[in-house]
């Protein structure tokens, strides 16, 4: 009886999984990047990216492209992610998908209907890069070859995370942060921008890679910043960063003036954003608290670091640039877009509730009018291995 | 369950038929050695008839008419010469003739009191010893007859242990011999508390097994299951340890050995201290002690005679080279036919190009290797020594290195099977290496079929049949299931000697047995 009770467990065990989903990994092709523009004919244009394996297997290495990449038209990505064979010879494989492109002229129209299909699919892990192409085709981005990596995908993504841990100045927007952005009342979707610096069209030959100063190369151009899934404009690079300091950046580094006039740069390590929301006079009042803690990296000034004075001069300076920074970028945005990337809606969510509730409706509106106070505490910590520079003697 | 376990109970119980020679020697049929001298000849001769090392003389001794009776090939001629015609020389001096049993005692004390002498009154015991080389002495008109040994003491000498190599600790392993087995033990363990039980196992081998324990430590309810199973076996022939340990086990279908063998004498007698119970077996250097768990078989006695720490970090290399001996051919498939995206991406690239034009599924081409390998271990252990290079140089270069170049198989599955098969031998126990040998087959079938899915399945009921084991009453997971905290110094790490004063909580009874309960928990440890 035993037998038969063990056995009849055995097979139901069995039943609930099968072959069904076995492949070998010569049988599939892997998709690291994708890239989707408006069709001509049909509603989409996709392009994927697949790699070419044998170029990355030490001894089968022959020179060839790294990857290859394809495009179909359709009026739903699902289909086209299946049908994709029509060229290419394997079954693709999205797990290991880095990066996702979209065309500008594309993302002007919705991404909605696009990111409900990756949402839904099984296929896709949350962890490839959300990226906006501004002022290239997005199909050139993901075909733009490296010689480091040789997968443009891989570089990509490899560059945005450096970026990120480095300057800053990336965010790390992934499927999921921006699914849930575009329906939050409190908050807009932002993207990264990327851009073809040089030639898009010679970027997609393997010589590319063999010249030092490459013809076509992929640079990060800020941020894009969404109405909903509808892009509306851009931020630059430096803006970027300011964005990133109100959602809590963990390491930058800033440029400022000393008080006589010379340059002089911070390394940021370790900063905190707290931010705080009131609602007075018919108006929102956005509080942004930032704590930064650095070392003085660079100085141009002949004036010693060897007083604590100097130390808070330095320190007062760095602080006026990051407020002024910091609201420069909230005040463009507030003006050039009105459109609340910031998330203070949600800050306000959760700090007055019931006034928030009252004002969700038209908050963009309240946002254009908020006003914003930013305070910054630099902390400088240390002063590199030199206390007084070799300027100081130079006449 | 059940039918197995009827089966293999009838199979211990059954009574094979047996050889008609050996009539004499059924105790069953008991018959007193006869006073008329002419009886005992011809009787001894009808058995014995046919052999050419057999010797029957007629002696005179102590003024009677005597036998003496023997196997040419199994005594030390000389110690008869020395030992028993000298002084069966000698006793033609003697007077007074013996007619009594009670004479032949005091006549024994007399002229054989340094030797080995043994009085017989069955008939059958004439034969039994005849055949183990002793020399049997009848006097006419007497009922008792006279064993004394003469076996020739030819054996192997103590070399090193071939199966269980250390580094530092005794180098000295058991031989064929039962009695120099027993020696190497006793000369361990000074203590009146050794005990050392005698079985007569086997119908036509009559072999010779010793079970050894300290009684005021091993738990007496063990001992007398043992006792009860070796006294239950019924075979002809026990020819090694391993007869015996497929005999008295609890489960016979599983792949782990629930009896632990060593033929290193500290390793038994370190067994023997914690409480356990050894069985010695004549003729074979394997001695096995018993109860044992899982983690036994990570013991090494070497993890006591070096320092706490080195010993600790190999242990638990053992533990971790176990798991991969088995799971990483599984967990390879899984991933390659399966579970792509649990690969690091730059790996799986690098794994792409490697099966890139390799023709056959991944479980293919690992069943090829591990297959082809199992052949050229078997083929390792079995050829004769002159021919071993040849093997080696075609396991090694020709199909390890010519199956990658000719694109049969992946440079990377080659560095599984190798790290799979370096990964088997790391167990102390050669028997419990081969547990993972069988079933790393299981679960690369399984896993083909099912994926990583398949393979936790698999795991889940390696784990439940473990779970499920018994070696002599005692749990096989213990003390890890049921956990027992105060016995995991001793388990995945080797706590310093000073902390292990006391014996396995496992181990022990509820009952005690005139041993008091600090007694029975200090001492000493494996």
């Amino acid at each position: 009886m035993r037998v038969v009770y063990i056995f009849f467990l055995i097979a139901v065990l069995l039943g609930a999984s099968g072959c069904w989903d076995r492949k070998e990994l010569n049988e599939v092709s892997f998709v690291t990047g994708m890239a989707l523009e408006k069709g001509e004919k049909h509603q989409y244009s996709l392009t994927v990216e697949v790699v070419n394996a044998e170029e990355f297997g030490g001894e089968t290495t022959q020179g060839n492209t790294g990857t290859i990449t394809y495009t179909m038209e359709g009026d739903l990505i699902a289909e086209l992610n299946d049908k994709m064979n029509v060229g290419l010879a394997r079954d693709l494989n999205f797990s290991h998908t880095r990066v996702i492109v979209i065309d500008e002229t594309l993302a002007n129209e919705g991404i909605g209907p696009f990111l409900q299909f990756l949402e839904r699919s099984a296929e896709f892990r949350n962890d490839f890069h959300l990226v906006i192409s501004r002022g290239v085709n997005a199909s050139e981005i993901i075909s733009t070859t490296y010689p480091i990596h040789r997968i443009p995908s891989i570089k990509m993504d490899e560059q945005f995370q450096t970026m990120e841990k480095e300057w800053g100045g990336y965010p790390d927007v992934r499927l999921t942060d921006f699914t849930s952005t575009i329906t939050s009342d409190g908050r807009h979707p932002v993207a990264a921008t990327v851009t073809i610096q040089g030639s898009p069209e010679k970027g997609d030959d393997v010589n590319n890679n063999k010249q030092a100063d490459l013809d076509a190369i992929v640079a990060l151009n800020g941020l894009s910043v969404f109405k909903d899934d509808k892009l509306i404009g851009y931020l630059d690079v430096e803006q970027a960063r300011d964005y990133l300091w109100t959602q809590d950046l963990k390491k930058t580094i800033l440029t400022a003036t000393t008080p006589d006039g010379n340059f002089f740069a911070v390394r940021f390590f370790n900063s905190h954003t707290n931010i705080q929301t009131s609602y007075e006079n018919n108006r929102p009042h956005i509080t942004i608290e930032l704590v930064l803690e650095g070392d003085i990296i660079a100085t141009q000034s002949k004036v010693p670091i060897d007083k604590l004075t100097r130390f808070k001069e330095l320190e007062e300076e760095a602080q006026k640039e990051v407020e002024q920074k910091i609201k420069g970028t909230i005040t463009h945005v507030q003006k050039e877009y009105g459109v609340d990337i910031f998330g203070f809606g949600e800050t306000m969510y959760r700090q007055h509730y019931q006034k928030f509730k009252s004002i969700k409706d038209y908050w963009d509106e309240e946002f254009k009018k908020a006003e914003i106070n930013v305070n910054a505490k630099v902390i400088l910590r240390r002063d590199g291995i030199r206390t007084r520079s070799f300027l100081e003697e130079m006449e | 369950m059940k039918v197995f376990k009827r089966i293999v109970s009838e199979k211990r119980m059954h009574h094979q038929p047996s050889t008609a020679s050996d009539l004499l020697q059924n105790e069953k049929q008991a018959a007193e050695i006869s006073t008329y001298l002419k009886l005992n000849e011809e009787r001894y001769n009808k058995v014995f008839d046919k052999n050419f090392d057999f010797s029957l003389k007629q002696i005179h001794i102590a003024g009677q008419e005597g036998l003496i009776l023997y196997l040419k090939s199994m005594v030390d001629l000389n110690k008869i010469s020395e030992q028993i015609m000298e002084r069966v020389a000698q006793t033609q001096r003697q007077k007074d003739c013996i007619t009594t049993s009670k004479q032949l005692r005091t006549f024994q004390k007399d002229y054989f009191a340094s030797v080995d002498v043994e009085f017989l009154q069955y008939e059958h015991e004439v034969v039994w010893y005849v055949l183990s080389g002793y020399t049997v002495i009848l006097i006419a008109g007497i009922k008792t007859g006279m064993a004394i040994n003469t076996a020739s003491s030819e054996q192997r000498a103590i070399e090193q242990s071939n199966t269980q190599t250390i580094i530092r600790g005794p180098k000295d392993s058991f031989t064929e011999s039962i009695s120099t087995n027993i020696s190497l033990i006793r000369r361990r363990i000074k203590n009146p508390q050794l005990i050392c039980e005698n079985f007569m196992v086997g119908k036509d081998t009559k072999t010779s097994i010793c079970i050894t324990y300290l009684e005021s430590v091993a738990n007496p309810e063990i001992v007398d299951e043992i006792r009860k199973r070796i006294k239950g076996v019924n075979v002809n022939a026990i020819f090694d340890s391993g007869n015996l340990e497929e005999l008295i086990c609890d489960q016979v279908i599983t792949p782990f050995p629930t009896i632990y063998h060593s033929d290193r004498p500290d390793t038994v007698a370190a067994s023997i201290i914690e409480g356990k119970i050894a069985a010695i077996v004549d003729g074979t250097p394997f001695v096995l002690t018993m109860p044992v768990v899982l983690t036994d078989f990570f013991k090494v006695s070497e993890d006591y005679y070096q320092g706490f720490l080195m010993s600790s970090f190999v242990r638990i290399i053992r533990y971790v080279a176990f798991t991969l001996s088995w799971i990483l051919p599984a967990i390879y498939i899984g991933l390659t036919t399966f579970h792509h995206e649990l690969i690091p991406t730059a790996l799986v690239f690098t794994l792409q190009a490697q099966r890139e034009g390799v023709p056959f599924p991944a479980v293919v081409e690992i069943l090829l290797m591990e297959t082809t390998f199992e052949i050229l271990r078997e083929a390792g252990v079995r050829m004769p020594r002159a021919v071993g290079q040849a093997v080696s140089i075609v396991g090694t270069l020709v199909i390890g290195q010519a199956a990658v170049e000719a694109g049969v198989v992946s440079n990377l599955l080659v560095i599984i099977v190798a790290l799979t098969a370096i990964a088997s031998f790391v167990s102390p126990i050669y028997s419990f290496g081969n547990a993972s040998r069988l079933l790393r087959f299981g679960l690369i079938l399984i896993t083909a079929a099912l994926g990583l899915y398949g393979m936790i399945i698999g795991i889940v009921l390696v784990i439940t049949h473990l779970a499920s084991l018994r070696s002599f009453g005692t749990p096989y997971l213990a003390p890890l299931g049921p956990f027992i905290v105060e016995d995991q110094k001793d388990v995945f790490v080797r706590f310093p000697m000073r902390q292990l004063k006391k014996r396995p909580a496992y181990m022990m009874d509820g009952t005690k047995t005139g041993m008091s309960a600090d007694s029975k928990q200090e001492g000493g440890n494996s």
